[in-house]
């Protein structure tokens, strides 16, 4: 997402000066403005994810070498490999990358709309709200099949119980987020409810994959979920310029020409679509969306983070929390929203001792 | 006391003696409060019947007693702690206490072997009090302008806290062998023996905050109107830190982390007195009580055969609770007096 105030300076003709740190790239009257740090920084990203998931793809039982995995990725190397590297491991990388991915995206556009770090659809209960549908569908209405495409109801009832608890989210700091930690603690518990009317041995897996687990993760849910978000990202990229606008305020928005109900309410579908998608891949595995924005704000240096870079973010602390479990944890299995739980939890002390001066 | 607290308090105390009644007279088995009752009394026939005297004796009778332990222990230190911080959200478990004490514990059994009863307590003893220190130093580090941070805060320490015990518990599979009998946050399995144990140090640990009673009724007025009445506001506050830090201890050893108690029975006892200290902890514990075996009695008759995890209930209830004392800006009431 680019500064506006850039983009109207452009506008004015082929001689005006490039702020600085940008690179300009023209075909015939349309103009694009890159910041030149945006994209190292998304390069360097991308560079990350890629031997990070090299790495992913190496660790764990049955040895392989890294040079082996790149063999058997360009298809080389032994049946075993194969079925090791495609069947086992590279499914769950790319759960972990897809739901990280959703739930930076989904996190970035929640703190910018209400201009509030700590509201994110993890810490207001969205998330919790979709894995509670899930639950629900999963244990009395499709039995045997996973309902990933019933999480976005139960985002969006979660949203809407949030909003008529809160009559003005954004103004209200601490209190709404406070509010928002109540949702989710009932969301939770009527989600345990329903679990209980079962027998334990039936549930095992899901309460593992309501802890935020990406074990066993095969490619029925990642897909579709992956290809629904990218239908979603043109919607998200044609309203993110107007999302930059509003962090102007509302009344500059508007007079800039900016629908701002409009492009609120749009973009608070998208966050919950779009956290809903990514809970339903590997359960609510909390503070990746919090901390993904963080994590891209400091990284280019910038108040408005780029989507992009935010969902980035988003997918590389996802796969190295979920990567760290493996390493410390093995042989055993520990469900990977354990440890987003044990470094959110510094990240959040850490921000609120950070924010002491903020008296609202 | 008031006429009308006076009232509202024997109709505790009855309301208490019923739910004591009913605790003991449903659950698994077939045998209903007439047998249970007359097994109690020493009836000569009931007593001989082993089944009904196995049932009494380590299932509903244990289970009842750690109720009225657990629920005096969670309201007093919920009490205890606002006083404390001047925050009428506080509370062990929103606070993160409860996941420090039940993290010191994991450890202790993880790697020191702990079995005993005693062990149990020392080891969240140990969690609690410094869990407690955590979040008062931490709740000094953000600031007091905002009694939600210090929810905040607690929504961190909790979330690290559970997230470590967690990763130990499911990295260790003998660890969570034992651990399932101490049944994260139920009474289901509490023992005679355990509670057995706690009651001495339930019982110091009331006795102290009786003692802080006039203390701290008068600190509300402020430290500096207090010392001039002869009060030391830090020593008073230790002894509260010390007693919160008990109670905590207790209620965890014998049922592990049970949320949302402390904080509904504290708040309704703020709303039926809110400034005698003496008269607002015996509701506390009264409502504690009410409260805890109530959910109890809910949780093994909602869903028979299987039976609810009490903090679900608690959490159910609860929730909408604090939503509500949030939304209504109730939690400022105590921040007028500073």
């Amino acid at each position: 997402m680019n500064n506006p105030m850039n983009d109207t300076l452009t506008g004015t003709g082929p001689e005006t000066r490039l702020p600085t740190g940008t690179l300009c790239l023209r075909l015939g009257r349309r103009t694009l403005l890159l910041e030149r740090r945006a994209w190292l920084t998304t390069l360097g990203l991308v560079l990350a994810l890629t031997l990070l998931s090299l790495l992913a793809l190496t660790l764990g039982s049955g040895k392989i070498t890294m040079m082996g995995v790149i063999q058997t990725l360009l298809g080389e190397g032994s049946r075993l490999d194969q079925v090791t590297v495609f069947k086992i491991r590279l499914p769950r990388i790319v759960a972990v990358l897809v739901a990280g991915a959703a739930m930076g995206l989904s996190g970035c556009l929640v703190q910018t709309l209400v201009r509030n770090r700590l509201a994110t659809p993890d810490m207001i209960g969205v998330n919790e709200g979709a894995s509670l549908a899930i639950i629900i569908f999963s244990l009395y209405l499709t039995l045997g099949s996973w309902p990933w495409w019933a999480a976005p109801f139960g985002a969006l009832f979660a949203a809407l119980v949030l909003y008529a608890l809160c009559n003005k989210p954004g103004e209200q700091g601490y209190l709404f987020v406070v509010i928002g930690i109540g949702v989710s603690e009932l969301m939770n518990a009527i989600g345990q409810f329903a679990m209980s009317t079962q027998s334990l041995v039936h549930l095992t897996s899901l309460y593992l994959w309501n802890m935020g687990n990406f074990v066993g993760q095969g490619y029925g849910t990642v897909v579709p979920v992956g290809i629904l978000i990218l239908l979603i990202c043109p919607w998200v990229v044609y309203l993110s310029r107007a999302l930059g606008v509003l962090r102007l305020g509302s009344v500059t928005a508007r007079t800039l020409g900016v629908n701002v109900n409009r492009v609120q309410l749009g973009v608070l579908a998208q966050a919950i679509i779009v956290a809903a998608l990514g809970t339903a891949i590997g359960g609510p595995v909390v503070f990746i969306a919090m901390a993904a924005p963080i994590l891209a704000s400091w990284l280019s240096r910038d108040r408005i983070v780029p989507l992009w870079i935010a969902a980035l973010c988003g997918a590389l602390m996802l796969l190295a929390s979920d990567t760290l479990v493996r390493v410390l944890a093995s042989p055993h299995e520990v469900a990977t929203g354990i440890m987003t739980r044990i470094l959110g939890g510094l990240l959040l002390l850490f921000i609120l001792i950070k924010d002491r001066q903020r008296a609202d | 006391m008031l006429r009308y607290q006076a009232q509202l308090f024997w109709l505790g105390v009855l309301l208490l003696i019923l739910l004591i009644s009913l605790s003991l007279a449903t659950g698994a088995g077939v045998y209903g409060g007439r047998e249970v009752a007359g097994f109690l009394l020493g009836d000569p026939a009931l007593v001989a019947d082993e089944k009904l005297a196995m049932i009494v004796n380590t299932l509903r009778l244990p289970r009842t007693l750690a109720a009225l332990v657990v629920g005096v222990c969670l309201a007093l230190a919920a009490s205890m702690l606002q006083s404390a911080t001047r925050n009428p959200l506080a509370e062990p478990g929103l606070l993160g206490v409860n996941a420090g004490a039940v993290f010191a514990l994991v450890i202790g059994l993880t790697y020191f072997g702990v079995e005993s009863a005693y062990g149990y307590l020392l080891w969240s003893g140990m969690g609690a009090l410094l869990g407690n220190l955590i979040v008062l130093g931490l709740g000094l580090m953000v600031g007091r302008s905002n009694p939600l941070k210090l929810i905040l805060v607690g929504v961190a320490l909790s979330a690290t806290f559970g997230g470590l015990s967690n990763f130990l518990l499911l990295s260790n599979k003998v660890v969570l062998e034992q651990f399932r009998f101490w049944n994260l946050g139920s009474l289901a399995a509490s023992s005679l023996e355990s509670v057995l144990t706690v009651i001495p140090f339930a019982l110091a640990a009331l006795l102290l905050t009786l003692a802080l009673c006039r203390q701290l009724t008068l600190m509300q007025m402020g430290d500096n109107q207090a010392q001039a009445l002869g009060i030391r506001p830090t020593r008073v506050r230790i002894g509260v830190l010390l007693a919160a830090t008990l109670f905590t201890a207790c209620a965890i050893a014998i049922a592990g982390p049970i949320g949302f108690v402390g904080f509904l029975a504290a708040y309704c006892a703020r709303l039926v007195e809110p400034v005698r200290l003496a008269i607002q902890v015996s509701f506390s514990a009264l409502f504690g009580v009410l409260f805890l075996l109530g959910a109890d009695i809910l949780a093994r008759w909602l869903l028979q055969p299987f039976e609810l995890p009490n903090g679900v209930i608690l959490a159910l209830i609860g929730a909408p609770v604090l939503i509500l004392v949030v939304r209504s800006g109730g939690f400022r009431s105590l921040l007028a007096v500073k």
